[in-house]
């Protein structure tokens, strides 16, 4: 198990090394017990019919768009108001299955849950090249599956866990390129490796940091071969951007550069990357310790700059809208790092080459040269320790069902997030950690179908904060709010047309979520339209608001309540039936600032009382044949 | 010299990045309080900036300690 070098034929050492096989037993059992945990997961979120995580219908959106030849990157001001901020790759690789099946989320989520799955292969593949050591080459592909924040992005229709994908092939092909005499031989290897980088960087942006990585390490091995292709792969990678840039009409610039200049919030960088840290310090450690090695006492490899530029990349994840999905490169390198310092600690390959600093450490090397023997035997039964300990830091499952709710009572878990899923998670929460990994229940399915009902009963078009609910109801999906928002925020989203389109009660309902829509947009609607109902699913509660009454009539009811003085009584018709007139009149006296506890049912009618600073009316909603009468009273 | 480096077989040395280190943090380090100032509204050495200090700071310490390493493959 620990390699040719470290048989012992003593019988401490077969003792050492017994102790050796039962702990890289116990890690392997381990990490496939968590891979078990990712593929029930994963089934479980494939046969779900509706957004499991925010953003993942727009992705779909845009697979359908382009299936239909379509550019999902247009004009946001018009109708249905909206474009992607995301690059074209994973979308195009899943416009086949859009034509076979139509909008479905489980081909995208598949794609994301074997791109996890190719990714762990490639890094053991990598730790088999350059450690020799099977049983780590397969406990770093899995301790990769194992990451809470992996299982938590994996198997969701997303294309970010793709470009984790391409980043960690181009890193298998490229690493070695430097190092070949067949001329023939390295060009094609260069030319397949940045072939995957430029897939990397137009499947989702964020892999800049693994392209700049690459190219650090080429201007470190030979610079000029760095400048040539260097400058070969910005060309290529321009000339694309230049042509989709046209194409679109500039819409591609506007929605995938400037509509990610987000808002900054240092803070949640900071919590996440203690998080990542608390869950992944037993392969931190070794992984930094490797590339300080590196460094010091050897030639720096690619793998090293790698890991150093993508921890350094998940500064990113402070930005509005990131999140713990940031440091998924930072683990797929930190898996490959820390699997090659497994490797060649439990073969003891390490080499100090004579310098100030290997003289500097004379004594314990001499140390470990005279205790060579036990020194190995340590590392033997410390290296599968180690990845022990990892898997019980990121421990995570679901807390109910007949096989998981028995575990889980006998570990003594319950779930992190109470009545709201029944799930464990050892992350804990920050801001910006995603409060998924639990396996949708038939009630959120049935919920699901609730919202679709609501869109398929509207005559006119609904606008929905989540795509899912208007494709399973074959209506167009209107806005991609958090596009929108990004755009309006940078100065590069005028909502005239879309407020308009609101106030005039063109669309049937609004359904949202999480309200991540432009400030005037949210205003328009709150004026608009009322909450009338509210459907849970998925941990989340959908409300849908209906248009309230039209514009002159609201319009009475502000002027009525500007106007109010104590004693006197104002009165409006409202073309809505007494039951959503009474909600829309709660909601409107709200939103002028007047606070209510609500109206309460009186024989037919509605009525409460309202505060706002030092003034008091009462409200009365009344039937009038199909429509209603409203009564405020001033005191 | 700048035939040299884009020779085919050139290679940065340990003590050529310790260089670009040094230089990398001196930037950084000169350029944060100087960016400040240079603001209309100087909003004060805070977090970033501290973490930028810290980076900055490390970054010539590796540099400073990379430099002996001499003519060493990097």
């Amino acid at each position: 198990m620990t390699g040719r070098h470290t048989i012992d034929h003593d019988r401490a050492g077969r003792g050492w090394q017994w102790a050796s096989r039962a702990l890289f037993a116990l890690a392997i059992a381990l990490l496939v017990g968590h891979f078990l945990i990712y593929v029930h997961f994963a089934v479980g979120v494939m046969r779900f019919p509706f957004d499991y995580d925010q953003g993942e219908g727009f992705e779909l959106v845009d697979t359908i768009m382009f299936s239909e030849g379509e550019w999902p990157y247009r004009n946001n001001e018009t109708y249905p108001f909206y474009a992607s901020n995301y690059p074209p790759l994973f979308h195009v690789i899943l416009v086949p299955f859009a034509w076979l099946f139509g909008p479905a989320y489980w081909y995208g989520r598949l794609a994301g849950f074997v791109a996890t799955l190719i990714t762990a292969a490639a890094i053991g593949w990598i730790v088999l090249r350059e450690g020799r050591h099977r049983p780590l080459a397969v406990m770093t592909g899995l301790a990769y599956l194992a990451s809470n924040y992996i299982y938590h992005v994996g198997p969701l229709f997303r294309q970010h866990i793709s470009m984790v994908m391409f980043e960690t092939l181009a890193i298998l092909v490229l690493a070695h390129v430097t190092e070949g005499q067949d001329v023939r031989r390295r060009r094609w290897t260069m030319a397949v490796g940045l072939l995957l980088l430029l897939a990397a960087g137009y499947t989702k942006q964020l892999a800049l940091a693994t392209c700049v990585a690459v190219f650090v390490f080429l201007f470190v091995r030979n610079p000029r071969r760095s400048i040539v292709w260097g400058v070969a792969f910005a060309g290529a990678a321009g000339l694309l951007f230049v042509w989709i840039n046209i194409a679109t009409g500039g819409e591609w610039w506007a929605n995938i550069i400037a509509a990610n200049v987000n808002e900054y919030f240092l803070q949640q960088f900071i919590d996440l990357f203690e998080q990542w840290f608390r869950l992944h310090y037993a392969l931190v450690i070794p992984a930094g310790l490797f590339a300080l090695y590196e460094l010091y006492f050897d030639r720096l490899s690619l793998y090293s700059v790698w890991w150093a530029l993508a921890v350094a990349n998940t500064a990113l994840s402070g930005k509005w809208g990131a999140g713990d999905s940031y440091f998924a490169t930072a683990i797929a390198a930190t898996c490959v790092l820390s699997g090659i310092f497994a490797a060649r600690t439990v073969r003891g390959e390490w080499q100090f080459p004579d310098n100030y600093l290997a003289r500097a450490l004379a004594r314990p090397r001499a140390f470990a040269a005279r205790h060579r023997r036990s020194l190995l035997r340590g590392a033997g039964v410390i290296v599968p320790a180690v990845y022990v300990l990892y898997a019980a830091s990121v421990v995570k499952m679901p807390t109910e069902g007949r096989f998981f709710g028995a575990l889980s009572d006998v570990l003594g878990l319950e779930s992190s997030y109470g009545d709201r899923y029944a799930f464990y998670d050892a992350a804990g929460w920050v801001p910006g950690y995603a409060t998924i990994g639990h396996v949708p229940s038939q009630t959120d399915i049935d919920n699901g179908w609730r919202l679709v009902d609501v869109i398929r009963a509207s005559e006119r078009p609904v606008m929905s904060e989540e795509a899912g609910f208007s494709l399973q109801a074959e209506r167009d999906v209107i806005t991609n709010p958090t596009q929108l928002k990004n755009l309006y925020e940078n100065d590069l989203f005028d909502p005239a047309n879309l407020v308009a389109a609101i106030r005039a009660h063109e669309f049937g309902a609004i359904i949202f979520r999480a309200q991540f829509y432009p400030p005037p947009v949210l205003d328009a609607a709150y004026e608009a339209y009322y909450p009338d109902e509210t459907i849970p699913m998925n941990g989340f509660n959908y409300e849908v608001w209906r248009p309230g009454p039209p514009a002159a009539e609201r319009d009475a009811l502000a002027a009525g309540l500007g106007s109010l003085g104590a004693g006197e009584t104002a009165t409006l018709d409202v073309s809505l039936p007494v039951e959503q007139a009474a909600r829309w009149a709660a909601h409107a006296l709200a939103f002028h600032n007047w606070v209510e506890p609500g109206l309460a049912r009186q024989g037919d009618c509605y009525a409460g009382q309202a505060e706002k600073a030092a003034s008091r009316l009462v409200a009365e909603v009344c039937p009038s044949g199909e429509r209603a009468t409203i009564a405020l009273r001033g005191e | 010299m700048l035939k040299r480096v884009l020779s085919a077989d050139f290679t940065l040395t340990k003590r050529h990045l310790g260089a670009l280190f040094i230089l990398g943090g001196l930037v950084v380090g000169i350029g944060i309080p100087v960016s400040d100032a240079l603001q209309s509204q100087p909003d004060g050495f805070g977090t970033l900036q501290q973490i930028g200090t810290l980076l900055a700071v490390a970054s010539v310490a590796i540099g400073v300690t990379l430099w002996p390493l001499g003519d060493r493959p990097a």
